[in-house]
């Protein structure tokens, strides 16, 4: 993987309505060749479009929520599974927010602290490493083990922990979550105890049963419950 | 320092001939993935059983009201046989709720200044619903995670709790079940939208424009004794003022930040609720 990777996105994000609608952008993407990666939906900040894909992989179901349509395409069957990472302007009007220089910069710049937060935190779940892949200065291609897309609550995490991994400069990684002067410190207040969780059960992670989730496109990490015995084993 | 306002207020939306409030879902029969586009440049759609429309930010407290007014207007003129009406909560039958779509939380999360936690989107469970003010507010300085925070927890301190004075609609304590708690906001690329407000005070221009005007002060008069006011302030009291609509707890808020008089005095007000006089709307 080097210079001539190139990540094909004919998806129109405008047939969306995000949630959040600036910053970090996801997409899941279909391998064509070593080389070759296609998306499968738009680049989006709305990380909860990334669940109704998890949620059709898994299940084999249609899915469609606030303008995604998803329906299963078997792009989750290697060993590994595959993303791209854009920052994106805000709304259907792409309209320039205040930290879009500083967000595009860290893309530019910043990969290294980005795999060394994901590894950190990888580490701490027993899920293997992430690769990036720098494929343009506002594209990056995410190498990730196909633990992440086994639930909507892991491939949620996995999108949060890109967007936190974005401001990382380095140091403690615990530390860089408890002091990141954003909004997503709230979303990490708020999700402390399920993590702590998860990092206990290390290599043993709350395995879901994706065809009994409810309201799939929010049912990331925030609404998880993994004492909810008719979804979580 | 400049500061923009703008809004998407959420109201219901009565039908005239039954003189009942309706689900807006059936009346309009798009959402905000096929919102109604108006001439005005704005759109309307629904969002769940209310009737929502967005308004343009302005940076004065004459071009938000003038935005609003034409938003309305125009949304009253395509809906002739409805009347909007601005009530903080409504409990639906289960019959008007028939729509799927009556059931779905929207998923953008909100947050509560004062924990710094994340709002747990929870689910509808009774045919209860709610309508809301909500106050989107664009500043330079409202940046970093710590601005907003402070600027959330400001306006609480004094438009929240002036909101449980001015704030008539006997139905605002069941929209507290599920929204406007103390603290509720969500964090924008431009600042912060503020949720704390029922939709009561949309029924009289005067208190609308009195709120903007209002939360310009806060945000730019006040905001060097800041964190002054947050650290003296009793948290208990904005909390209890706010989430459980506790007058005397709001005058105790009130009286310990030193407000001018001619504040006060307008929060103190009895005013008067037609929101289609308000707004010209006939």
């Amino acid at each position: 993987m080097g210079c001539e990777m190139k990540i094909i996105n004919n998806q129109n994000r405008s047939v969306l309505t995000e949630g959040r609608n600036y910053g970090l952008g996801f997409a899941f993407l279909k391998k064509i060749n070593d080389e070759t990666f296609e998306t499968v939906q738009p680049i989006s900040p709305c990380k909860d479009y990334l669940n109704d894909v998890v949620y059709s992989e898994a299940t084999g179901r249609p899915f469609a929520a606030w303008g995604l349509k998803t329906t299963k395409q078997g792009i989750f069957e290697g060993d590994h599974s595959y993303m791209a990472l854009a920052v994106c302007k805000m709304g259907r009007s792409l309209q320039h927010y205040d930290d879009y220089d500083e967000d595009l910069e860290n893309m530019k710049s910043n990969r290294e602290n980005m795999e060394k937060f994901m590894h950190g935190i990888e580490t701490k779940l027993g899920i293997g490493k992430t690769k990036l892949v720098d494929v343009d200065e506002n594209l990056k291609l995410a190498v990730m083990d196909k633990q992440w897309v086994s639930a909507t609550y892991l491939i949620s995490l996995y999108a949060l922990m890109l967007r936190v991994a974005l401001q990382y400069k380095g140091g403690g990684v615990m530390t860089h979550m408890r002091e990141i002067d954003s909004p997503d410190r709230m979303m990490l207040n708020g999700i402390k105890e399920k993590l702590l969780i998860l990092f206990e059960r290390k290599g043993n992670l709350p395995k879901q049963k994706l065809e009994n989730i409810g309201g799939v496109h929010d049912h990331g990490i925030v609404s998880a419950n993994f004492k909810d015995a008719y979804i979580y084993e | 320092m400049k500061i923009t306002l703008g809004s998407d207020p959420e109201l219901m939306l009565m039908d005239r001939n039954a003189g009942k409030i309706v689900n807006a879902l059936d009346v309009i029969g798009r959402d905000k993935t096929d919102p109604v586009e108006l001439d005005c440049g704005e759109k309307y759609y629904a969002d769940n059983a209310l009737f929502e429309f967005s308004v343009k930010p302005a940076d004065t407290t004459l071009g938000i009201i003038s935005n609003l007014q034409r938003v309305i207007q125009e949304s009253a003129f395509r809906l002739p046989d409805h009347k909007m009406v601005a009530q903080s909560s409504h409990v639906f039958d289960k019959e008007d709720l028939k729509n799927p779509s009556s059931w779905l939380i929207g998923c953008t999360p909100s947050f509560n200044a004062w924990t710094e936690q994340v709002n747990q989107p929870g689910k509808f469970e009774s045919g209860l619903r709610t309508g809301s003010f909500h106050i989107h507010i664009g500043m330079g300085t409202l940046k970093k995670l710590s601005e907003k925070l402070l600027a959330v927890k400001m306006l609480d301190i004094h438009l929240g709790c002036a909101s449980v004075l001015f704030d008539q609609d006997p139905s605002v304590k069941a929209r507290r079940q599920l929204y406007g708690k103390a603290g509720e906001f969500r964090p924008t690329p431009y600042g912060i939208e503020y949720r704390v407000l029922g939709n009561w005070a949309l029924g009289n221009k005067e208190l609308t424009t009195f709120i903007f005007d209002f939360v310009g002060w806060i945000l730019l008069e006040s905001k060097d004794n800041a964190q002054k006011i947050i650290k003296e302030v009793n948290r208990e009291d904005v909390f209890q003022a706010i989430n459980e609509c506790d007058a005397l707890a709001a005058v105790r808020v009130l009286k310990s930040v030193c407000l001018p008089d001619r504040i006060m005095d307008t929060i103190s007000k009895n005013y008067s609720h037609d929101f289609n006089a308000a707004w010209g709307v006939k």
